[in-house]
Parts: C-alpha cells; sequence; structure tokens
C-alpha cells in the first residue's frame, strides 16, 4: 500500500478546522471511505465514478435530517454505507446509461460486439465492463442482491437481513438473477479459454 | 478469501471483480477531494438558517421541505448552478417524484439529460491586491531613482534575490544544504538564500537555523536538525528526517501544512508546534492552535500545551522544556500579528495607479534610443509605504527589532529611509510617468514636472548633500544643456536639467544636448519605425512599458563583436539566420494593472514574415487537444506549430551538434525521429490533470493525421531500444496491447517490471492520448465525451483575454504556484504577495490560475499572461534588474498576503 499517500490524504481529511462538517461525520468518512470507495469501485469499475459515488453516499448521509448516531450505530455504520454504496453505484451506472455522452460510448462498444469476429478473444477486462453493465440492466433490487453477494461477499441471510427480505425472496432473486446475467454474457463465454 | 468454485464464466467474473485492485494513492486522493467537497456543504449546512427567507434561486441552503421547495431549485439546478450536495438532492427527489420529473422535463428546452456541471464549484479569479501594487510601487519609484542617479548604492543595501519559494531567513552558526540527485553535494548556506523543493537543509552542531516558506510559515530548526519539503496542491509536506523544529504556521487557506517523519504525519492550520524526531521516535508538542498527529493509522488531535509522542520509550516532557531551545517563538508570533496589520492599513490606504494613454516623454526621447522603459511613478505610494512603516516601528519594539534584522545596521537602515524620502520629495514634483530612454551612449531618465521651481530647489539640494558626502559634484543641475562649458562626461556624474516643465538627467553631456533640442524643435527620433511602435503601444494604455528596438541591439551587438561584417559569416551567423532570429525588429512588454487582474503582454516583432525557430509556432487555431484535459487540471499547455517534420528538419540542420546526433542515432541505431514526427499533426497539449502523487497525472495529446504509420514507427523504435537496452544487458522495454471497453490502448513497460514507470496511450478522435496509466487515458476520453473541460470551466474562461482573438497559437495555465520551476519561482512570491485582497481565492493561496497565452501572426508574436509574471517566466521588475527590489518587498512585506486572506476569512 501507498502507506505515505494515504497518510497524506487522510490527514488533510482530518485538518480541516472545525467550522467543517458535524465532527461525527468526520468520524465516519475516516473510517468508512475507503470501504465505500472501493465498494462503488467494484461495480462502477471505475475510479472516478467511485469517487462520485463517495460523495453521493455522503453528502446524503450530510443532509439526512434523522442523522445517524456514528458511535452507538458503529456498525450499522457501516451496514448502511455498505448498501448505501452498493445502490448509489448501481444508479449511477443506471443513470450512465441515459446520458447521452455515455449512451454514444456505449453505441461504440456495442457496434465493436456485433462487428467482432467469433474467434476473436475476449480480455477478462471487456467480460467484466459487460457484466457490469449487464448488472445495470438488472431490477434494482436484484442488482442490489446479487452485488451484495457476489463481488460484496455477504451470505443470503445477512443480504436478507440488510435488505428487509426473506431468506428465500433472495435465493430466488439470486437465482434470477443469474440466470439472467450468465445468458447476457453467454456470447462471450465460450471465448474464454 | 474467495470460496467460489469458479465453474462458470459469471462467477470467475465476479470474483475478478470482487478482487479487483485500487491502489490506495487514487483511494486517498479521492477521498481527499469528497472531503473537500463535503467540507464545503457542510459550512453552508452550518451557516444555513432555520427559516429559510432567501429566495430559492440564489441556492440557498435552506432545508428542502416539500415538492415546492424542489421545484423552486430545478431552474438553478438546470442552469448547473446549485451546489453538488444539492443537486444530488433535487435529483434524488425528482427520481422518486413523478410531479418534479415532470417540473424538470417542463423546464428542460430543450430536453438534456446531461447532468449539471455544478459539482465542481471553481474559486474565480481574485482581484489582484494592492499588495502587488506595492511592490510595484518600490520598483517603480526605484527606475525613478536610477534616473535621478541616486540609486547609486541602493543594490547592496538590499536583502538577497527574491525568495519565491521557501527561503533561509536566518542561520546561526552553521547549516548546509544538500542538493542534486541523492543529495550528492553538501555546501554550507547563508540567510536568504532559497531552498528549493527536495532540497534538505542540515544544522550542524550547536547551530540553529530559520527558514520561512512560501506561504509565510517559519521554521525554526535546532541542532542538527535535517528538513526538506515538497509542495504540492494539497499543501506543502515537510520532511524532518531528524532534529527538533519548531514552526509558527501561517495561516493555510486551501493548502495545509504537513510534517512528516518516518513515524507519524502532522497536520496543521496555522498554529505554533514544535516536532522533535530522534533515533527512538518523535514528540510533537503543541503551543498554539491545533494540531492532527497521524501515527500507525490512527489520528490523535492535539491542543495547546498537549504533546504526543510515537514510541513508548519516548516520554513527555514539559511543551514548555520542550521548546526552550527556540530562540524566538513568542516574537514571530507577536511580529506577525504586527505586519499583518500594517498590510491591512496599506491595502486600504493605496490607489492602484491608473493607465497612460498618451505621453510627451516618448516625443522628447533622443534619437539613437534603443530601449524605452516608462513606469508610473509611484514615489508618493512608496513613501507613503515608508511614513506608515516608520509610525508603526517607532510605536513597537517588535517591529524595531524586526527592521533593524531585515535592514541590518542603523546606517544602512538610515540611508534606505533618507532615500525613500528623497524619492517622495523629488517624485511629488513629478508627473505621472518617469521613463528612461537607452541609448548606446547611454541612458536618459526623463519626467514631467508640475512646478519647476520647487523640484529644482529640492534636487539643487540633493546635489549639495552628495558633493559634500563624495567630495566632488556628482549631480550637476544645469542651465543651459547646450552650452559647451558643460563638464565631461565622467563616471560618476550625473547631468540634471529642468526646463519647462521638463526634468532630464543623464550621464552624457550630448545626449542632454540631443534631448534639448528635441523640447525645442523637430526630434529626428518621432519619424522611426521603433518610436511609432512604441507610441501604439500607448494606445492601449500602459501601465509598466518596456520597449527594445532588436534591429538596432543586434546591430550593433554584431558591430561589437566583429570589427566587420564578413569576418562574422561563420556557422554561428548561419545557425541565427536559419533560426529567423536575425529577422528580429522590435520587442515590447507592457504590465497593466488592472483592479480585477493584471496583464502582461510582450510582442515580439519580425521585420518580415516569421521563418526559422520563430515561424515554428503556428497562427493561431482551435486546440482540440486540450479537450481531453478535465475541469481540475492543474496544468495544461497547449501548442500549434506549423509542421512538427520540419520543425525537426529545421531543428538538425541549424543546430549542427543535436543534427549530428540525430543522425548518428538513425544511421547506428535506427531510431528515426523523422517517421515519428511526419505522421504527426500541428497540435499538442500536455496536462498534469489529476493526483501529483505518487505518480503525477500527466497527459500529453498529440494531434496524428496518420495513426497507423505513427503506431509502426514507435513500435519499431520500442523494439530497436529494447534490443539496445539487451544488447547493453540491461533489462529491455516492450510495448503491450491492451483491449478494453472495446478500445485499444498500448503500454510501454520495462520488462522487468517492478516500479518502474509505465507509458500507457491510445488513439482517439485523430488525437494521441499518453498517460502514465489507463485509467487516465480513460478519464481523458471520459472528459472529452462529457465536454465537461478545462476550457470550459470557469477558472479558464475568467483569465481569458479580451481581444479579437478566436484561438491561441500556444497557451498554458496553471493553477499551481510552488511546482512550476522557473516561471513560477519568478512569478510565485509576488504573485503570491498580490493575494492580500479581501476574498482573495483560496486557489490563490499557492499562486493563483495563470493563463499564459501566445498569437503567432505574420510577422509578430505576440505572448500575454493574465498574472504578473510576464510571459516567459520574467516580469518588469526583473527585466530592468529590480528582482533584489522586487524580492524585498516579497520578503519583508512577504506575510502580509496571506495573513490579510486568513483574518478576513476567519472573521
Amino acid at each position: 500500500m501507498g502507506g505515505d499517500e494515504k497518510e497524506v490524504a487522510v490527514s488533510a481529511v482530518a485538518a480541516r478546522p472545525l467550522r467543517q462538517p458535524p465532527e461525527a461525520l468526520e468520524v465516519i468518512f475516516r473510517q468508512h471511505h475507503e470501504a465505500v470507495f472501493r465498494t462503488a469501485y467494484r461495480i462502477t469499475g471505475d475510479a472516478m465514478d467511485a469517487e462520485d459515488v463517495l460523495q453521493t453516499v455522503f453528502v446524503r448521509l450530510l443532509r439526512r435530517d434523522d442523522g445517524l448516531d456514528p458511535v452507538a450505530a458503529d456498525e450499522g455504520a457501516a451496514r448502511y454505507l455498505h448498501r448505501a454504496a452498493v445502490n448509489a453505484a448501481l444508479d449511477l451506472l443506471r443513470r450512465r446509461k441515459r446520458r447521452p455522452a455515455v449512451a454514444l460510448d456505449e453505441a461504440d462498444d456495442l457496434a465493436d460486439v456485433t462487428e467482432v469476429a467469433p474467434d476473436r478473444r475476449r480480455h477478462s477486462q471487456e467480460l467484466r465492463t459487460m457484466l457490469r453493465e449487464a448488472l445495470s440492466r438488472l431490477s434494482p433490487r436484484a442488482a442490489e442482491i446479487f452485488a451484495l453477494r457476489y463481488f460484496e461477499g455477504f451470505g443470503n441471510l445477512e443480504i436478507a437481513r440488510l435488505t428487509g427480505a426473506s431468506q428465500t425472496a433472495v435465493a430466488v432473486l439470486l437465482h434470477r438473477a443469474r440466470h439472467r446475467l450468465q445468458k447476457e454474457l453467454a456470447p462471450f463465454q465460450g471465448e474464454l479459454s | 478469501m474467495s470460496t467460489e468454485s469458479y465453474d462458470s464464466p459469471l462467477d470467475r467474473t465476479a470474483a475478478e471483480i470482487r478482487d479487483e485492485a485500487v491502489d490506495p494513492a487514487v483511494v486517498a486522493s479521492a477521498a481527499a477531494r469528497v472531503w473537500d467537497r463535503l467540507s464545503r456543504e457542510g459550512a453552508q449546512l452550518e451557516a444555513a438558517p432555520e427559516t429559510a427567507d432567501a429566495p430559492a434561486s440564489v441556492a440557498g441552503p435552506h432545508a428542502l421541505r416539500g415538492c415546492d421547495d424542489f421545484q423552486a431549485e430545478i431552474p438553478a439546478y438546470l442552469r448547473g448552478e446549485l451546489p453538488a450536495g444539492r443537486a444530488l438532492l433535487v435529483e434524488d427527489h425528482t427520481r422518486t417524484c413523478l410531479a418534479c420529473r415532470r417540473a424538470v422535463k417542463a423546464a428542460q428546452n430543450p430536453v438534456t439529460t446531461a447532468r449539471p456541471a455544478a459539482s465542481r464549484s471553481n474559486v474565480s479569479a481574485a482581484p489582484r491586491s494592492a499588495l502587488g501594487r506595492r511592490w510595484t510601487a518600490l520598483a517603480a519609484a526605484l527606475v525613478l531613482l536610477v534616473g535621478a542617479g541616486l540609486l547609486l548604492n541602493l543594490f547592496d543595501l538590499l536583502p538577497g534575490a527574491a525568495a519565491a519559494t521557501a527561503r533561509i531567513e536566518s542561520v546561526d552558526g552553521t547549516l548546509f544544504i544538500l542538493t542534486g540527485s541523492g543529495n550528492s553535494s553538501l555546501r554550507p548556506v547563508a540567510a536568504g538564500e532559497r531552498l528549493d523543493e527536495g532540497d534538505e537543509v542540515r544544522t550542524a552542531k550547536g547551530s540553529g537555523a530559520v527558514v520561512r516558506l512560501a506561504d509565510g510559515s517559519l521554521v525554526e530548526l535546532g541542532e542538527r536538525a535535517a528538513l526538506s519539503y515538497d509542495a504540492r496542491r494539497a499543501g506543502t509536506t515537510l520532511h524532518l528526517g531528524q532534529g527538533k523544529i519548531l514552526i509558527q504556521a501561517a495561516k493555510q487557506r486551501d493548502g495545509n501544512l504537513f510534517v512528516a517523519t518516518e513515524d507519524c504525519l502532522v497536520a496543521v492550520t496555522g498554529t505554533i508546534f514544535a516536532v522533535n524526531h530522534g533515533t527512538k521516535g518523535s514528540r510533537v508538542s503543541v503551543v498554539e492552535g491545533e494540531v492532527q498527529v497521524t501515527q500507525e493509522g490512527k489520528d490523535r488531535l492535539l491542543h495547546p500545551g498537549q504533546q504526543v509522542t510515537t514510541h513508548a520509550s519516548v516520554e513527555t516532557v514539559p511543551v514548555a522544556d520542550e521548546i526552550s531551545w527556540s530562540r524566538d517563538a513568542d516574537r514571530y508570533r507577536q511580529l506577525l500579528a504586527e505586519l499583518t496589520s500594517f498590510g491591512q492599513e496599506l491595502d486600504a490606504a493605496m490607489p492602484p495607479p491608473g493607465l497612460r494613454t498618451s505621453t510627451r516623454l516618448l516625443d522628447l526621447a533622443p534619437q539613437g534610443t534603443m530601449i524605452w522603459i516608462a513606469l508610473p511613478n509611484l514615489s508618493q505610494n512608496l513613501a507613503e509605504t515608508q511614513r506608515r512603516l516608520d509610525q508603526r516601528v517607532a510605536d513597537n519594539p517588535l517591529l524595531q527589532e524586526w527592521w533593524g534584522d531585515t535592514m541590518g545596521n542603523g546606517e544602512r537602515s538610515a540611508r534606505f529611509r533618507s532615500l525613500i524620502e528623497k524619492i517622495g520629495a523629488l517624485g511629488a514634483h513629478l508627473g505621472a510617468e518617469v521613463a528612461v530612454a537607452v541609448t548606446k551612449d547611454g541612458p536618459v531618465a526623463l519626467a514631467e514636472v508640475a512646478d519647476a521651481g520647487a523640484f529644482r530647489a529640492v534636487l539643487e539640494a540633493e546635489a549639495a548633500e552628495l558633493a559634500a558626502k563624495h567630495g566632488h559634484p556628482v549631480l550637476v543641475v544645469v542651465d543651459d544643456p547646450a552650452a559647451a562649458s558643460l563638464p565631461a562626461n565622467g563616471d560618476d556624474r550625473l547631468l540634471a536639467w529642468v526646463s519647462g516643465g521638463l526634468f532630464v538627467a543623464t550621464p552624457d553631456p550630448a545626449l542632454l544636448a540631443r534631448v534639448a533640442a528635441a523640447a525645442s524643435g523637430t526630434n529626428p527620433f518621432q519619424g522611426t519605425p521603433f518610436h511609432g511602435n512604441v507610441a501604439a503601444a500607448y494606445a492601449d494604455g500602459a501601465g509598466w512599458l518596456f520597449a527594445g528596438d532588436l534591429k538596432t541591439l543586434m546591430q550593433d551587438h554584431g558591430k561589437g563583436t566583429g570589427s566587420d561584417a564578413s569576418e562574422a559569416p561563420g556557422s554561428e551567423t548561419a545557425t541565427v539566420t536559419q533560426l529567423g532570429l536575425l529577422d528580429l525588429d522590435h520587442v515590447i512588454i507592457d504590465h497593466r494593472q488592472g483592479a480585477e487582474r493584471s496583464q502582461t503582454r510582450a510582442v515580439v516583432a519580425f521585420d518580415q514574415a516569421r521563418r526559422g525557430i520563430a515561424a515554428w509556432l503556428a497562427d493561431p487555431a482551435p486546440m482540440g487537444a486540450l479537450d481531453f484535459v478535465s475541469t481540475e487540471a492543474t496544468l495544461a499547455a497547449g501548442f500549434v506549430v506549423k509542421n512538427p517534420a520540419l520543425l525537426l528538419d529545421d531543428l538538425i540542420s541549424s543546430v549542427p551538434d543535436l543534427g549530428a546526433s540525430i543522425q548518428r542515432l538513425r544511421d547506428e541505431k535506427g531510431f528515426d525521429l523523422q517517421a515519428l514526427a511526419a505522421p504527426l499533426g500541428g497540435e499538442m497539449a500536455l496536462a498534469v490533470d489529476g493526483p501529483l502523487l505518487p505518480t503525477p497525472a500527466w497527459k500529453l495529446v498529440l494531434e496524428v493525421y496518420d495513426p497507423t504509420r505513427l503506431q509502426a514507427a514507435f513500435e519499431d523504435l520500442v523494439r530497436r531500444l529494447d534490443a539496445e537496452l539487451a544488447s547493453e544487458g540491461k533489462p529491455g522495454v516492450e510495448l503491450r496491447t491492451i483491449q478494453q471497453r472495446g478500445r485499444t490502448s498500448y503500454a510501454l513497460v520495462a520488462k522487468a517490471g517492478g516500479s518502474h514507470p509505465e507509458i500507457h496511450y491510445l488513439y482517439a478522435d485523430g488525437y494521441l492520448v499518453m498517460a502514465p496509466s489507463r485509467a487516465l487515458l480513460d478519464r481523458a476520453l471520459q472528459v472529452k465525451e462529457s465536454g465537461a473541460t478545462l476550457v470550459t470551466s470557469a477558472r479558464f474562461q475568467e483569465l481569458l483575454p479580451e481581444d479579437r482573438q478566436v484561438n491561441f497559437s500556444a497557451v498554458v495555465f496553471h493553477d499551481l504556484g510552488q511546482v512550476l520551476g522557473p516561471l513560477a519561482e519568478k512569478a510565485g512570491r509576488a504573485v503570491q504577495q498580490g493575494t492580500g485582497h479581501p476574498g482573495a481565492g483560496a486557489a490563490l493561496a499557492l499562486a493563483g490560475p495563470t493563463l499564459s497565452y501566445a498569437y503567432g501572426e505574420d510577422d509578430r508574436i505576440v505572448f500575454a499572461s493574465n498574472h504578473q509574471s510576464g510571459p516567459l517566466g520574467f516580469n518588469l521588475g526583473n527585466l530592468v534588474g529590480l528582482g533584489g527590489l522586487a524580492g524585498m518587498a516579497g520578503g519583508d512585506h512577504g506575510n502580509h498576503g496571506s495573513e490579510v486572506d486568513s483574518n478576513e476569512s476567519n472573521d
């Protein structure tokens, strides 16, 4: 890890004078920003997007009228933020699709896909991008559960608790999501060695 | 960590995603930026009154309680004027609320789904301050002195060169500086010397020293201390290798001040604290304010009187004891407070000089004038500054001590003061402009005089005093400039003539006679092209003006070096001709101090269409390459050149040594630079766009007309380079092809792997985009696609000059004064002092955004800059040899800028 750089940045955070956001938020930010960023990065695959998500999540937290008691709810904060990060990142993926600038980008990609010769080997990175895009086309709930399960490594029980769904519902949604995603990725699967 | 069986591509891909690594530095820099934005949000929230009576269109920070509130925000949201957080709330709400979504749609015309560009709030270019003006005033008055001949010994009164970055403030004992790669060379340094980024200073046994940082912070070093620093956008980091330091931090506006030791990091925003770092660990003690100490991932906040150690074996000691080695921390603190209020007083008292659109003086310049320097008469500002300073010094023993330190012994101080007084006395009678014309026979100072009688009396008193002091006449006030009885041209004698509302001073009687003749009749100089060019420069309004008749200057130079023209023609002349430099006609540099910003402009004109090197810069043209640069770039430069391949040819043919080595490279190693240059278009951009750590996020964008050919040439070059390295037994390099998101990019990597820097590039939209990582390439493409580029950003737009041009030939934007090398080094200090104006932007804490640009026209190149530092890193002060005075103004008044800012922001 580039320890020095990290410390500098974190301390830059810490060194802000007190006219800044509530201290509670500062504590939460310092503790959780990395987890939020990494979660967001996994879903968006892009550092800039992850930065946007990080900001989104904390701005929402900052603006919440009901606030979060950071000390008492330390574990709660982690869970809340984890889930918030997943959803904000998925939001961003979905929203991105609707933005014209990016729509062009995707049109590019899609055009590529159709033109690609079948024997062309897909880089695994590209497959990851495909998966992320496919994820954004799932229902928000299914996408969230899939991301929590397969990107974040939560168990079904935990996901059920986190999302307030029943364990059965989680399992069903996961199964459907997998099925759908496998279908979406199918055109490229055979090419993987 | 993964327990998945990778039996399906879906699982495998998901697992890959889960295990994808993110560079911690990327996370850290993103976190720093986000926190920064959050902080602004937070400040807004806190400042928000609970009952919102402000109109919503101002994006008032009141709470959004219902659909009406949200809908009221929609216009501002669509204009992109809402702060990021508020825009987000609107977005959140409209996603879930059909009525509001409809309202947004209704308000959108034409429909656009682009995200509002409000998320990056920009600090506008701050107005120039009186502080900037003050040193301008000092330098201007100094030129007046040159003219009046009183300046004979002033320069030795002044402290050393301008302190652009950190400076050694004082040395008690011996201080060494280690410079060069690997800190290979060690030499003693004296007070006044500059300390550059990366250089390390070490105090010897029993010695101490004080270093003044660019922001005005003072760092006192105890014995055997080793200190270096680096200045980044996020702040300045002092690296304490060993020993004790005591820091008197100036208020930090945007950046922060950090002290790093090998075992802890101390962050500070304006306070007094000490760090003691030794073999066992570190001890941090706080005298005033708050500091944050980070060690092993844990943060601790220290308050006055508190102390923390990094290792159990290091015990705490009373803070007073810990800093007892310091000579005068208290004194510094009080002193800064004094100087701050003085700076505020001056800011309030000094009006900026007006621009002059015409001049009588130019018409009186003697024939043969090659250089014309004209300045506003700021002697009264200078005298007033001194008067107020004297008053303060008299009232305050601390300031007395400081003044003594600054000026050295009492005699120097007295001489300085009396000089200032004389400037004031003489300048009071002079007109708005003071000019110096330089001919090959010598200089002539010219000024208009309002009250000739009174002025002459002052002058004669001065002459008598000088004569008494030197034992012979130094300043001779003459009655009849045409008289043959004038004293011979002496090396230390100045002739002054006051007549007809005009004051003329020169060491040369013949020049005096020429000016007198011009005043009473016709002046041959008036008919010259140079006169016409300078006169034209006044038309736009002149502040400072420097004009040089390069044609004549170079002819004279030619005569000086060779006895006749036929002797010179060797390769040297051929080179100069080739480079197009013999075509130079004149240069005019002017500096204008506006209320909002200052502009320095230089016009280099040629006597025919530009050729050679002078022709490399193409006529102004659009720069698509800059579209890859984001709104957050700290440095961006764009150029259009006429033809890269021809440019290389020019270089090869005009610099024979270089040409030969390029030729040799091609013949012996097969490195064909022409093959690389030929496929290029004429446009290029270089930017630092993103975090500076650990690898500066640079990007290079080149216009490419023939990517296939360029790629082939590049691949060939890499192959040859690899073979070359292999033949030397070194690990080679290779070019990798990366397919990602349907795009092909290339990476030039060292085969040895490890931490060697990589170069990634791809081709997009007719450009080659190059950066140190693939992520940065993606970002560059995103920037281009989003349209939110540097060029469209407010901080760039605000610096754009108002003129008839649509495009630039070259443009350099930077927002990072301290790390920019010579240009910033020269500009930095002066510029920094110029930011004491209330509301000066935080971005200016380091130097402020600066835009320099150039227009290539048929027979001239126009350079300009919006800042005090002119194009090419010089300013008028330096040009006329006044760097020392500028430095003094910077050094002595140095803290005002940042301190004034800070105080006002804290009010």
